[in-house]
């Protein structure tokens, strides 16, 4: 063990980096968990739609700790996806995850607090959704127009339903005193 | 940070009718029957069969045996077997209108109605 600097301000910055690392994984599982219950339950649409609950997760590492810790899950996520559905599955979920994350880092910086939860929401999910058509598009080598009036409608549907369960969570979330 | 302004529902009413529009715009080019239908693997259109010709069969790709599709009389085709984990190819059912498609990711198979007519891109949009 090397000699740590044991100033108080010291002490409290290291432990507030432990504390985000510990949160990261946590949070990081619960997307994971999410997503897989998201996919045992079965979904009417003959389209791969889904709601995109782990969004949920992201949105709240962008909202409560930073732009990079969500940026994390985001990636890592993806690399589950990767291992437990395959290459294509996984590029397809980054390529989603990175799309979804710059609108809502991109809506954040522009309008700060003027933006709702509703918008970064309803944005972030259809954004995944474009990524994951673009992804799509590149891998088939055929670009999937066809594709959009699904994916907009899916895409503002998910976005209301994930944005609102996530405000219904923040106190409940808040009395964990997850937040740094 | 409020969870919803009033503004939003103008932002919301937007995306809807983006959204309604790129139906219309669907569901206008699909009111023709589509006459081919196009097997791409891997980017490469390899078959092309004509949809106004088939009898109820099934069969298979050489670059692909494990994707079984189907024919039907009345001029239409579907994914009938794939090894693939998800199974959307199978779950996107038949396909028998131009512009229709069905995809198997995992295999890279796309399956893609069009009209005789056109041999260019069926719609380009924005």
């Amino acid at each position: 063990m090397k000699q740590e600097n044991n100033t108080p301000r010291a002490e409290t910055k290291k432990q507030n980096q432990i504390k985000r690392t510990a949160l990261t994984g946590l949070l990081f599982a619960l997307a994971v968990i999410l997503s897989l219950v998201e996919s045992l339950v079965p979904v009417p649409a003959p389209v791969g739609v889904r709601l995109g609950l782990s969004n949920i997760v992201v949105m709240y590492s962008l909202f409560f700790l930073r732009g990079r810790d969500a940026l994390i899950i985001a990636i890592l996520k993806s690399f589950f996806v990767m291992m437990t559905r395959g290459t294509v599955a996984g590029l397809l979920s980054l390529s989603g995850g990175l799309f979804s994350l710059g609108i809502m880092m991109l809506l954040l910086f522009v309008f700060r607090e003027r933006v709702s939860f509703l918008i970064i929401g309803v944005s972030g999910a259809l954004f995944h959704n474009f990524g994951q058509i673009l992804a799509a598009s590149v891998v088939l080598g055929s670009v999937l127009w066809y594709y959009l009036p699904i994916l907009i409608f899916s895409g503002l549907i998910a976005g209301i339903v994930t944005s609102f369960l996530l405000k219904v969570s923040i106190p409940a979330l808040k009395k964990l005193q997850l937040t740094i | 940070m409020k969870y919803a302004k009033k503004s939003d529902i103008l932002v919301i009413a937007l995306i809807a009718a983006a959204g309604l529009l790129f139906f219309l715009l669907y569901r206008f080019l699909l009111a023709e029957k589509g006459t081919y239908a196009e097997i791409y693997y891997r980017s490469e259109l390899v078959k092309r069969i004509d949809l106004d010709h088939v009898r109820d069969s099934t069969f298979s790709i050489p670059q692909c045996p494990q994707v079984v599709f189907r024919l039907y009389n009345n001029g239409g085709i579907a994914f009938l077997k794939s090894d693939c984990p998800d199974k959307l190819c199978i779950n996107s059912g038949k396909l028998h209108l131009s512009g229709q498609f069905a995809a198997c990711l995992p295999n890279r198979i796309l399956v893609k109605i069009v009209s005789s007519e056109k041999d260019e891109p069926d719609i380009i949009i924005g």
